[in-house]
């Protein structure tokens, strides 16, 4: 029995050392390396502002482009899904992308304002709420009722329900002015370098509130047909040079590039066009702004021309030697996206002062607002007289003529061409061929399919469950 | 002898890389090999002893049809596993799940892959839960088939309890060849394998119209084109007039694959000494040009017995892989999406794939390219290699109490290179990217092991052991978004890097457990056995990483125990078994983070952070796209079975029969799909409840059993029935699919996994309803479950003298598939079906008013287009003939030094019988994560003809 106990201490040591370095490691030590190493456990304010501001500007210019582009006509696809959305044929997979997207910029915006308001930052606060405002308004002005009130808050509310658009606009307009007042508060000063739309200059944001709620209030002509005017009365502090358009840029690598070329050139996809509608139009007027809109066929023996795909027409051109596409001033690869121009508030003045009988407060704002784009795209202010000039582009005192100017400038904000028709009528458009609505162009976008999904009840219980081409016929709130 | 081996110990200590081999548990008294199981961590039980199902298979029935990925290799094999490859290109990765694999919501529920012991990486690196990415291989696929002794399947949770976490979805218990040999005389064995290989079924085809639409048109997927009659038409592709005539694209692209495997071993026993050395190599060539898979083995295995009461074991395993590999899915390089819908008005081989000025000839235009383009010019290769260590001390203090050490270690690197030369359709400016994976795995284990005669009728078998697990991992990817110039992969062709943060991505889990295996004996007829293990996570908050579990099973052999006439019931077991196990999360799911700003659409790779804007670089962060949870606790299963084994006439009959219940509850779902207004796409939740139950049955049957022949037969039989009980306040978890639909999900009140999309919007009686003429649909609807209702096996085998003859059929009934490759070739007016595009169809169905559908549409584009993913919802049946191998075994006369000669011929997924349309339905498009049930152009399976030769000296 001795000699077994002696054996046993003797290789028990031996033993002992071989694994003494495995199993005497301190366990809690080895236990505590849950950090994630491969992202940041905090992030600044400065690098949350600039990735949400780009963020906005990247879905503003792609995906809460395309669709609304190719209903107004600005777009007409040849192949693929533009080709589908020219038609009408838009479904809840083909809305999924916006609304996500779109939701994660507000994640970003909300990230902003929690921190701002924790370090009292309020500066930062009010830049946040305009932005937050502003992306709110795209999404309701697309899908109609969205979450709103129980939104952005991550898994304290996985299944927000919707709030309707009349109760969300009174919030948004509050919103707005709550930003600018925080604009204002002078609660330290906007990083120059983080604010990639404004560099940090608080009064544009000041401009960019006041005319965000002159636009806000605008698509309310149906609804209320004075609140607009009201407002304008009160003489705001409004975007009113070009020099103060609020932009998102782009940069020059593949990784930084601007949505549209993204789309166009990297994704090697091919199936974009513009319209045969616009480009027509503006070559009708001699409109100058045509060889910075758009892109000349670049092969075959139409290389050089402007000539865009009538809506609907299935004519596929991978070789690009049928039709134009987007061209150097929002397409090349450092475009900048708009947000709000000069030229569009003043086709908002333009809009109202013609509700309001004053026609002549009506032809400046028009005449400076095209005046304005042009300057903005690098035309002068001559080339604009002379295109004032023609007789089909002329103030002529109409609302249709200001809202054909108007929808020939918001190129690259179809979403809000979409608005202004259907609140206006106009343009008028003739529906694309071969459409999935029976001729009926579209009032706005059905519901995502991870809604339908994962927020199925909520859903439901307010707007509904879409369905499929017969829910995008019918109006938002304020279309109604 | 002592001196190999101290050196061999002090390599694997210097580089601390040490793994095990199997406990010599000698003690256990055992008769036949068949009865001997070998268990969790290494353990040998007897067979009757065990409270628990577990199915045995020999190495040589996983070899014999030339099959290089063992999972695929243990299909049909054994009751309660199910197989699912991928798809059919050389080294592409299969999914394995045994009983259902259904526990968990979301996490993984593949088995656990030990190799003697040691428990290894069956990583899918590829595809695993996605609907593109590369098909490379699960890594239990680097293991050399030839090398296998037998594999044990552990299905419950009860057999492994003691591996915890990953053991508790099954355990895949491999055991390599030992080099034990009676005689003293060393065994040589050389085996040589080759295989042609076809494409089991291809879709089929209408030959009379060209592409285009209308007219004849280029730049368009679509074949709606004019009726091929020999015109003369311009394509710009070609370059010039083409005279319009029907090409069999397939028939021009696909060649036949040839599969060469060769492996030589030698295995001696000599002063207490075992050793066991081999060597082999496969190269297979796919059916698709340039693309080819070739892997390389070498192992070493050595036992030996230091002294009356030391012994030590030492095995190591080098294993390296080079391939170029398919891509997979929805990538636009994937050959066979592109070869599928080439329309048969293209001469695909005669028009060739590049023009005079180096592009691209692509008659198709967008992102999908020139399938020859994709083989050639664009490439995803994998070189891989991997070391698997093992070492084993064993000291027996006294007979009935040893104690055993064991260190094994899985290293694997895997070096991939993915390609896109410029002028490619998607990525016109061309991509590179280096990416390579690390993973490491290190396990040490010390076990007390003890086995006493208590009383002449009691014996107590006990293990008490602790271990350590750790495992890191590391992406590390350069990637090129951009390149200078055409056909050069090297990093100094790179025109533009990505700077995404994400091109270096590391983790690292460990894992400590404490546990006891406790067997009762009453007179070796009666067995309890009780097991229980405590862990410690590192992946799980502090208040929630501990945590418990134990089990408990028993085991009664009545024939042993009562006098019962031997003649008719030769043996006679039942047992029943419960359990509970847990699993701990992946790392990084509880404490929140930013991410690297990051902005893309659905369409383009965005824009991503850190970014020069405005001239300065600026950095940017957004809120991670998925909400943690500080409070994540661990997922629990209860598993309850009972049993019986029963031989009859001699063993002339077998059956062995399993029925199991398991409970899952606190399912950890790392990405839980939310309401993305919430602000968050995906959310770490513990969710709800799933059950499981059902039924495994083998009948094992020997109709003739002579000196000179044989005739055995097996019947493999489960059926498993999932039920996802509770999901808390949603109605479904996404597993996987397209981002928007067709997806599969697991719904509340279902069996787990339906696949979800748009159907036939209908009204309240089920009528269709028809606008126009066109259904309506609707999407977000229920179009089935993808689990079989059940699954089985017939093997038979025929010994006559030296020659066999065996074959298996594999069976499966129930469940659904949604062939989205029928989708789309309807889409595209290449299916045989749309040749009748000038006919007209009335819809069955009822117009908005209430009225019969009267109104007739042409079966043109427009139609199809129209069509719901419910179209192509298919009940899942299937036979395949899926092996038989005859040949011929001897001896030869007068050449006294070969043992023997083997030689033979085998077939391998011979036939196949479903009604599922154009694609073979054992396949996956989602990768071989749990979404499975949708298959959309995934590389076709192959049939295999080969010849084998084996001898030995």
């Amino acid at each position: 029995m001795k000699k077994i106990k002696f054996d046993i201490l003797k290789y028990a040591m031996v033993l002992g050392l071989v694994t003494t370095p495995f199993i005497a490691i301190s366990c809690r030590q080895e236990l505590d390396i849950n950090v994630d190493p491969n992202n940041p456990s905090n992030a600044s304010i400065t690098s949350l502002l600039s990735a949400s501001q780009v963020g906005l500007g990247y879905v503003l210019g792609g995906e809460a482009t395309r669709m609304p582009a190719s209903v107004m006509q600005h777009y007409a696809g040849h192949r693929g899904q533009p080709l589908n959305y020219a038609r009408y044929n838009i479904t809840s997979s083909d809305t999924e992308g916006n609304w996500t997207y779109l939701y994660d910029v507000l994640m970003d915006l909300k990230e902003v304002e929690n921190k701002g308001t924790e370090s009292g930052e309020q500066v930062y606060v009010g830049v946040s709420k305009l932005l937050q405002a502003y992306t709110f308004s795209v999404l309701t002005d697309l899908y109609g009722d969205i979450p709103f009130s129980e939104a952005l808050k991550s898994m304290n509310n996985s299944t927000p329900a919707y709030d309707t658009q009349a109760n969300i606009y009174p919030q948004l307009i509050a919103m707005v002015e709550d930003g600018i007042a925080k604009v204002q508060s002078g609660a330290v000063t906007l990083s120059s370098s983080a604010d990639v739309v404004y560099s940090g200059d608080v009064n544009k944001w000041v401009k960019f509130g006041n005319s965000l709620k002159l636009r806000l209030l605008n698509h309310l002509s149906k609804k209320d047909p004075s609140a607009a005017a009201n407002f304008l009365a009160t003489n705001p502090d409004l975007i009113d040079s070009y020099t103060d358009n609020a932009k998102v840029p782009f940069g020059t690598t593949a990784s930084s590039a601007n949505p549209i070329y993204q789309f166009d050139k990297l994704s090697g996809r091919t199936d974009q066009a513009v319209a045969s509608t616009i480009v027509d139009k503006m070559a009708s007027l001699s409109d100058p702004r045509i060889a910075v809109y758009f892109e000349p066929i670049e092969n075959g023996a139409l290389a050089g021309q402007y000539i865009g795909n009538t809506p609907g027409s299935n004519d596929e051109d991978s070789a690009k030697e049928k039709y134009s596409r987007v061209g150097s001033a929002y397409a090349s690869i450092s475009s900048p996206v708009m947000l709000i121009s000069a030229a569009e508030v003043n086709f908002i003045k333009a809009e109202i002062y013609q509700n309001a009988g004053n026609a002549a407060g009506a032809q400046t704002a028009y005449e400076d607002a095209i005046t304005q784009d042009f300057l903005a795209l690098g035309l002068s202010s001559s080339d604009a007289t002379t295109y004032l000039a023609n007789v089909n582009v002329t103030f002529n005192n109409t609302l249709e003529r200001i809202m054909e100017q108007k929808w020939i400038t918001m190129f690259q904000s179809s979403y809000e061409s979409w608005v202004d028709w259907r609140r206006t009528g106009f343009p008028m458009l003739t529906p694309a061929s071969n459409n999935r609505t029976g001729s009926v162009i579209p009032r706005r976008l059905p519901y995502p399919t991870v809604e339908i999904n994962v927020n199925g009840s909520n859903l439901a219980a307010g707007p509904g469950i879409p369905t499929p081409y017969v829910t995008l016929l019918t109006s938002v709130w304020w279309d109604q | 002898m002592k001196k190999l081996t101290t050196s061999v110990l002090a390599a694997v200590f210097s580089s601390s890389l040490v793994v095990a081999q199997e406990v010599q548990n000698d003690s256990t008294q055992t008769k036949q090999i068949e009865e001997v199981v070998i268990t969790a961590m290494g353990i040998k039980r007897q067979d009757k002893a065990l409270g628990y199902a577990t199915a045995k298979v020999g190495g040589e029935d996983l070899s014999r049809a030339g099959n290089q990925n063992i999972t695929n290799a243990l299909g049909g094999k054994t009751p309660g596993v199910q197989v699912i490859a991928s798809g059919g290109a050389p080294g592409s990765a299969s999914r394995l799940v045994i009983r259902g694999g259904a526990k968990s919501l979301t996490g993984n529920n593949e088995p656990l892959y030990v190799i003697d012991g040691v428990p290894i990486s069956n990583a899918n690196d590829g595809n695993y839960n996605t609907v593109s990415g590369i098909s490379s291989p699960n890594r239990a696929a680097d293991i050399n088939p030839d090398d296998i002794e037998s594999i044990t399947v552990l299905r419950g949770a009860a057999g492994a309890v003691l591996y915890g976490n990953r053991g508790s979805n099954g355990v895949v218990v491999i055991t390599t060849k030992s080099g034990k040999v009676r005689g003293g005389r060393p065994i040589i064995e050389f085996s040589s394998q080759i295989a042609f290989d076809n494409a089991l079924k291809l879709p089929d085809y209408q030959t009379e119209f060209a592409q285009g639409y209308g007219s004849y048109r280029e730049g368009t997927s679509l074949s709606w084109g004019p009726r091929i009659q020999g015109q003369s038409v311009y394509s710009s592709a070609a370059g010039g007039n083409i005279t319009l005539q029907s090409y069999d694209p397939r028939k021009q692209f696909l060649k036949t694959g040839i599969s060469r495997s060769n492996s030589i071993s030698l295995s001696h026993s000599f002063n207490k000494s075992n050793i066991f050395f081999s060597a082999g190599h496969s190269l297979q060539t796919s059916i698709v040009p340039n693309q080819e898979y070739e892997k390389t083995n070498f192992r070493f295995n050595g036992t030996t017995q230091v002294t009356d009461k030391l012994d030590l074991g030492a095995s190591v395993s080098y294993n390296r892989t080079n391939g170029n590999l398919p891509f997979a899915g929805q990538d636009g390089n994937n050959p066979i999406f592109a070869l599928f819908h080439v329309p048969v008005s293209w001469n695909l081989k005669g028009n060739g794939y590049v023009n005079a000025n180096g592009r691209q000839v692509n008659f198709r235009g967008g992102s999908f390219d020139n399938p020859y383009w994709s083989v050639y010019k664009n490439s995803a290769t994998t070189k891989s290699e991997r070391t698997i260590l093992g070492l084993n001390l064993g000291y027996q203090f006294t007979d009935w109490l040893k104690l055993s050490y064991r260190l094994g270690n899985d290293k694997l690197v895997d070096n991939r290179v993915i390609f896109r030369d410029m002028y490619s359709g998607a990525y016109p400016n061309g991509y590179l990217a280096y990416d390579d994976i690390a993973r490491n795995e290190l396990t040490s284990t010390v076990m007390l092991n003890f086995d006493k005669q208590l009383t002449d009728r009691l014996n107590l078998t006990a293990v008490l052991g602790q271990d350590y697990n750790k495992r890191t991992y590391t992406n590390t990817a350069l990637i090129g978004t951009s390149l200078s110039q055409p056909g050069i992969i090297a990093n100094y062709n790179i025109a533009e890097y990505y700077t995404g943060a994400d091109n270096y991505n590391t983790s690292k889990r460990t894992l400590f457990g404490a546990f006891a295996d406790i067997t009762l004996s009453y007179s070796n007829y009666l067995f309890l056995n009780l097991v229980g293990r405590q862990e410690w996570s590192s992946t799980l908050p502090k208040h929630n990483r501990s945590y418990f579990y134990p089990g408990a099973s028993l085991s009664f052999v009545f024939t042993d125990a009562f006098d019962i006439n031997r003649n008719f019931l030769s043996y006679g077991k039942v047992r029943a078994g419960i359990s509970k196990t847990a699993r701990d999360a992946n790392p990084y799911l509880v404490y929140q983070v930013y991410s690297s700003a990051k902005y893309r659409d659905g369409f383009t790779a965005g824009v991503t952070f850190p970014a020069v804007l405005n001239g300065s670089s600026l950095t940017g962060y957004s809120v991670a796209n998925t909400a943690r949870n500080e409070d994540l606790k661990p997922e629990f299963t209860t598993e309850y079975e009972l049993g019986a084994e029963l031989k009859f006439l001699r063993n002339r009959i077998g059956l062995d029969f399993t029925y199991f219940k398991n409970v899952n509850t606190d399912l950890i779902v790392p990405n839980l799909q939310i309401s993305p207004a919430s602000g968050n796409r995906y959310g770490v939740v513990n969710l709800g409840e799933t059950r499981n139950q059902g039924i495994e049955a083998a009948l094992n049957i020997v109709p003739v059993r002579k000196k000179d022949f044989s005739w055995e037969l097996n019947f493999n039989f489960s059926k498993v029935k999932s039920y996802v009980a509770d999901i808390g306040d949603i109605e479904s978890v996404r597993l996987g699919g397209f981002s928007a639909n067709p997806a599969i999900y697991a719904y509340r009140g279902e069996r787990y996994g339906t696949i979800v999309g748009t159907a036939y919007a209908r009204d309240i009686n089920g009528n269709i309803i028809v606008d126009n003429g066109y259904p309506t649909i609707e999407d977000g609807v229920k179009l089935g479950s993808v689990e079989p209702d059940w699954t089985g096996s017939i093997n038979s085998s025929f010994k006559y003298k030296g020659v066999y003859l065996t074959a298996q059929v594999d069976i499966r009934r129930g469940g659904y598939i949604w062939n989205g490759t029928e989708a789309l070739l309807d889409y595209y007016g290449v299916s045989a079906k749309t040749a009748n595009r000038e006919e007209y169809i009335v819809v069955p169905g009822v117009t908005s008013t209430g009225a019969v559908n009267t109104t007739p549409v042409l079966q043109n584009l427009d139609y199809y287009d129209t069509l719901p993913d419910e179209e192509y919802v298919y009940k899942n049946n299937w036979v395949k003939l899926r092996e038989i191998t005859l040949g011929y075994s001897f001896r030869p006369a007068g050449l006294p030094f070969v043992r023997s000669i083997d030689i033979g011929v085998y077939g391998r997924n011979l036939a196949l019988w479903t009604k599922v349309p154009h694609i073979d339905p054992e396949s996956s498009s989602f990768g071989t994560g749990n979404a499975q049930g949708a298959s959309r152009f995934a590389f076709p399976s192959t049939r295999s003809f080969g010849f084998s030769f084996k001898v030995q000296f």
